[in-house]
């Protein structure tokens, strides 16, 4: 799948009226998620996935995503996500401990962006496979390691095709080489920025790969909605190399081959 | 049903006619009703889940009149003769008027004229008289033409006295020896330097990236340097890529 999208930054103050806005355009309210995010790192030579996991975890309709990421983590390392959808009510502040190895979670890899071409929308591959439970086993079943974790709240507003997304992320208390037992009530949490702005994202997917029509379709349908959103909206041009997921391959020492 | 002399199907289309009327009726009736009793008024959510009602029951309304057009064009409403017209002569009245009533009437020349006044001729065209539409573009014309003047005016001052000037207006003012502009030699001599690879890539046809210096890495695009004497992390807290980069790799490092 590629997605493509813009992306604003939102002061505290304007969230508000930003949503109002969002509400009237989109003809939806809000809708508030919010998604413990554990990150892990491949290995320093890419291996690829080589445990495929049992049918029990991995279902027959997302055998071919599983083998497309495979292929992916071959070419080179990534960092790759398992997401948790939590709430605040139930998941921060108490005393229970999620096992992450029983819950849902989405595992999410995004690809090192197309070049800009001087246009304000990031264009990139991503794979998310939706797995029932285990997804720390597996990933570290594959030579993935755990790395850190972070909280992002986001609201979410569709309209068409067309997906428009507030978020804000927050960090989670150190926690030696494991996510963190039980999470910290919701209002102590500490924000990634401390002026707490929100990031917009006006997202389309184009859930085939390799047809460049219906992406440049898509660029001209988000270019379009743009040009609607931009009297609203600052859009920056944001470096690819900000979201670069890859991990650098060991050194290579001229003279000596690989290790 | 044969003294109306309408076939089955043109009933069903002014039975389905009434059905919509009636719709629209009550859920005017409904956001009359919300609007009068909730104190304060209903929150914005009900208010537009109420206009998608109506938008819906217009469109149907509108729907039906266009499909059985010439059907409605022909029909002839008349009292059927039993109907005990002396005593019911107001109810009569009300339906067999042909003229909308008068607080009806002023409401839709209020529409006509707002119509009218909407800033696109081509809709309404139809309305408008010819003379009316001909000075409104005259007028249009004017601030169209009154624009163009002043766009050439300033594109005539910026290419005789400002295109050469490299820096902005706000960097002129903090003094254009602080200017960071990621070069390693002065900005003049690289400008000129850069002018003559263009021209040598502009005969090869080939990018710049073989023919620098070779201990230059070439980057693929530097974003620009930060703004003079503005130290955007302590005003506006963490910058957007700060925030986009850590929610990409969930840590600064590795």
């Amino acid at each position: 799948m590629h997605e493509l999208f813009l992306t604003a930054s939102v002061k505290p103050g304007d969230f508000d009226t930003a949503c109002a806005i969002l509400q009237g355009l989109s003809w939806m309210t809000a809708r508030r998620t919010i998604y413990r995010i554990l990150f892990f790192a491949g290995p320093p030579q890419a291996k690829g996935l080589p445990n495929t996991p049992p049918p029990s975890v991995l279902p027959r309709q997302e055998k071919q995503l599983w083998a497309e990421l495979s292929k992916q983590l071959l070419r080179s390392s990534y960092i790759l996500q398992a997401t948790y959808e939590v709430t605040p009510e139930t998941d921060f502040g108490k005393e229970s401990t999620m096992d992450f190895n029983r819950l849902p979670a989405t595992l999410r890899w995004t690809d090192l962006p197309d070049p800009l071409r001087d246009s304000p929308i990031t264009s990139r591959k991503k794979i998310d496979v939706p797995l029932p439970h285990s997804v720390p086993g597996i990933l570290m079943g594959n030579g993935q390691t755990y790395t850190n974790e972070l909280i992002q709240e986001s609201y979410s507003f569709n309209r068409g095709d067309l997906e428009i997304v507030l978020s804000r992320y927050y960090h989670l208390p150190e926690s030696q080489g494991r996510p963190i037992a039980h999470l910290p009530a919701w209002n102590d949490l500490r924000p990634v920025d401390p002026a707490q702005k929100w990031v917009l994202n006006v997202k389309l997917n184009v859930a085939e790969d390799g047809q460049p029509e219906k992406l440049t379709k898509a660029n001209e349908e988000l270019m379009r909605n743009k040009a609607e959103f931009e009297k609203l909206f600052d859009f920056k041009v944001v470096d690819r190399r900000v979201f670069d997921t890859r991990i650098a391959p060991p050194p290579v020492i001229p003279g000596r081959g690989p290790p | 049903m044969s003294s109306l002399g309408l076939s089955q199907d043109e009933l069903k289309a002014v039975e389905q006619t009434r059905q919509r009327l009636s719709q629209l009726s009550s859920s005017l009736n409904s956001l009359k009703n919300d609007v009068f009793i909730s104190n304060p008024l209903p929150n914005l959510d009900s208010l537009q889940a109420s206009a998608d009602i109506l938008n819906h029951n217009v469109h149907a309304i509108l729907e039906i009149l266009a499909q059985n057009n010439t059907l409605f064009g022909r029909v002839a409403i008349h009292p059927s003769t039993n109907f005990p017209g002396r005593t019911q002569e107001n109810i009569l009245l009300q339906l067999l008027r042909k003229k909308p009533e008068p607080d009806v009437e002023a409401a839709m020349d209020e529409g006509k004229r707002t119509l009218a006044s909407m800033p696109w001729p081509s809709q309404t065209q139809s309305v408008i008289t010819t003379s009316w539409d001909k000075e409104k573009e005259t007028v249009l014309e004017d601030i169209w033409g009154g624009t163009r003047d002043a766009c050439q005016m300033r594109i005539n001052e910026y290419v005789m006295h400002e295109e050469s000037d490299s820096f902005t207006a706000e960097e002129h003012e903090f003094g254009i020896e602080n200017v960071r502009t990621g070069l390693q030699r002065s900005f003049d001599d690289e400008y000129e330097d850069e002018d003559d690879e263009m021209e040598e890539d502009e005969a090869e046809g080939a990018p710049t990236a073989g023919n620098a210096d070779p201990d230059l890495m070439i980057i693929d695009r530097p974003p620009p340097p930060p703004a003079p004497a503005v130290s955007t992390q302590e005003v506006d807290g963490a910058t957007l890529e700060t925030v986009m980069r850590l929610a990409t790799r969930g840590r600064f490092t590795g």
